[in-house]
C-alpha cells in the first residue's frame, strides 16, 4: 500500500482489501489459535444456517481517525465468540466463562484486526483507535450487503467484516 | 539447566531474583493472555501485577519494586505512552525495564515513544514464543535481576 493511498481522504475497501485479509488470519491464527479463510456468499449462507450460538450473534466496532477516518466492524456467532476467547485466554472446558469475558475478547479480536490492518496498510501514518464497543446483534449479517465487506469462514463458524470509511 | 540463552547467567552463578512484572492493558483478557504465555517461559517470575490503564500502573509502581513493564498503547483514562511520559527521566524507576505490546506497530507510533526509554516493541498479535524471546532478552540483559 503506498503513502498516496494513505494520505486520500476517503480510501475504498478495494484499495484495503489485501492488508485486511492478511489482517484477519495473522489475528485469528496468532492470538486465537484458529483457522480463517475467506469464503464466497453461497458458502457463508450454508455457515450462518448452522450457526454455533443458538441464534445469538455479536458484533464489535472499533473506530479510527488519522490519516483517514472509518469503523471496522466484526459479527460471529456467540458460539464462536466463546471458542475464540477460550483459546485465546487458554481456559479449559471446565473454566467458567463470563459473559464480561466474552465480550472483552471480543472486542480485542476487532481491536487487533483494526490494528494491524492499519500497521500494515499505512506503515508510515500515525492512527487512534477508540475502544471496541460489543453489542448483541439481533440478527446474522446481511449477506452481500455492500462492498466494504468481507466474508470468512473461522474454525468453520461465519464472520463477517464491514469496512467503512467516513469522511474526516 | 538446558542452555536457554536467558538463563546462561544464572548457570554461569550469578545470583537469581525472580522478576516482578507489571502488564497494563485495558482488556483484562489480553492481560490473562499474557500472564499465563509469561508463566509458560522458563524465566524466573516473581509476582505479576495487573493494571487496566496508565494511571492505575503508577499506582502500582509507587507501592511496588517492578523489574519489568509490558504496556499496552491505546488504553482510557491514562495512555500508554502518556504512563511512560510520566515515568520517564525519574530516577526512581531508571532502571525499569519498559516494554510496549501494541496493535500499533506504526512507525510514527514508534517514533513517538523512541525517548522514552522503552526496550522492546512487540506488535499484537504475538505468538507465545515472542513473549518467551522478551523475556529471555530481558534477563540476559540484566544479569542481577535473573
Amino acid at each position: 500500500m503506498s503513502s498516496t493511498t494513505c494520505l486520500r481522504h476517503l480510501p475504498t475497501f478495494a484499495e484495503h482489501r489485501d492488508a485486511l485479509r492478511d489482517a484477519l488470519v495473522d489475528v485469528t491464527q496468532e492470538s486465537f489459535f484458529s483457522f480463517a479463510e475467506i469464503c464466497d456468499p453461497a458458502r457463508f449462507a450454508d455457515a450462518v444456517a448452522n450457526a454455533d450460538g443458538r441464534g445469538r450473534w455479536l458484533s464489535s466496532r472499533v473506530s479510527f481517525t488519522g490519516a483517514f477516518a472509518g469503523v471496522l466492524q466484526i459479527t460471529l456467532p456467540h458460539g464462536l465468540a466463546v471458542e475464540l476467547l477460550a483459546a485465546f485466554a487458554g481456559l479449559t472446558p471446565d473454566d467458567p466463562v463470563s459473559d464480561a469475558q466474552v465480550l472483552d475478547s471480543t472486542g480485542e479480536l476487532a481491536n487487533m484486526v483494526c490494528g494491524r490492518w492499519l500497521t500494515k496498510a499505512c506503515v508510515h501514518r500515525r492512527f487512534d483507535l477508540r475502544q471496541p464497543e460489543v453489542v448483541p446483534a439481533a440478527a446474522p449479517p446481511a449477506i452481500g450487503a455492500g462492498a466494504g465487506e468481507e466474508l470468512l469462514l473461522v474454525n468453520d463458524q461465519p464472520v463477517a467484516v464491514r469496512l467503512d470509511f467516513l469522511p474526516s | 539447566m538446558n542452555a536457554t540463552p536467558g538463563l546462561e547467567s544464572a548457570a554461569a552463578g550469578v545470583p537469581m531474583r525472580p522478576l516482578n512484572v507489571l502488564i497494563v492493558d485495558d482488556s483484562a483478557m489480553m492481560r490473562m493472555m499474557i500472564k499465563r504465555v509469561t508463566g509458560l517461559c522458563e524465566v524466573p517470575i516473581g509476582r505479576i501485577f495487573e493494571a487496566a490503564n496508565g494511571a492505575e500502573a503508577i499506582t502500582i509502581l509507587e507501592a511496588e519494586a517492578i523489574d519489568a513493564l509490558f504496556t499496552d498503547i491505546n488504553m482510557p483514562v491514562m495512555t500508554g505512552t502518556e504512563l511512560l511520559r510520566t515515568i520517564s527521566g525519574n530516577p526512581r524507576w531508571r532502571d525499569l525495564v519498559r516494554v510496549i505490546i501494541s496493535t500499533d506497530g506504526s512507525e510514527a507510533r514508534r517514533n513517538e515513544v523512541k525517548d522514552l526509554d522503552v526496550r522492546l516493541y512487540v506488535e499484537k498479535p504475538f505468538r507465545p514464543e515472542v513473549m518467551r524471546d522478551v523475556l529471555y532478552n530481558l534477563s540476559a540483559a540484566s544479569p542481577d535481576v535473573c
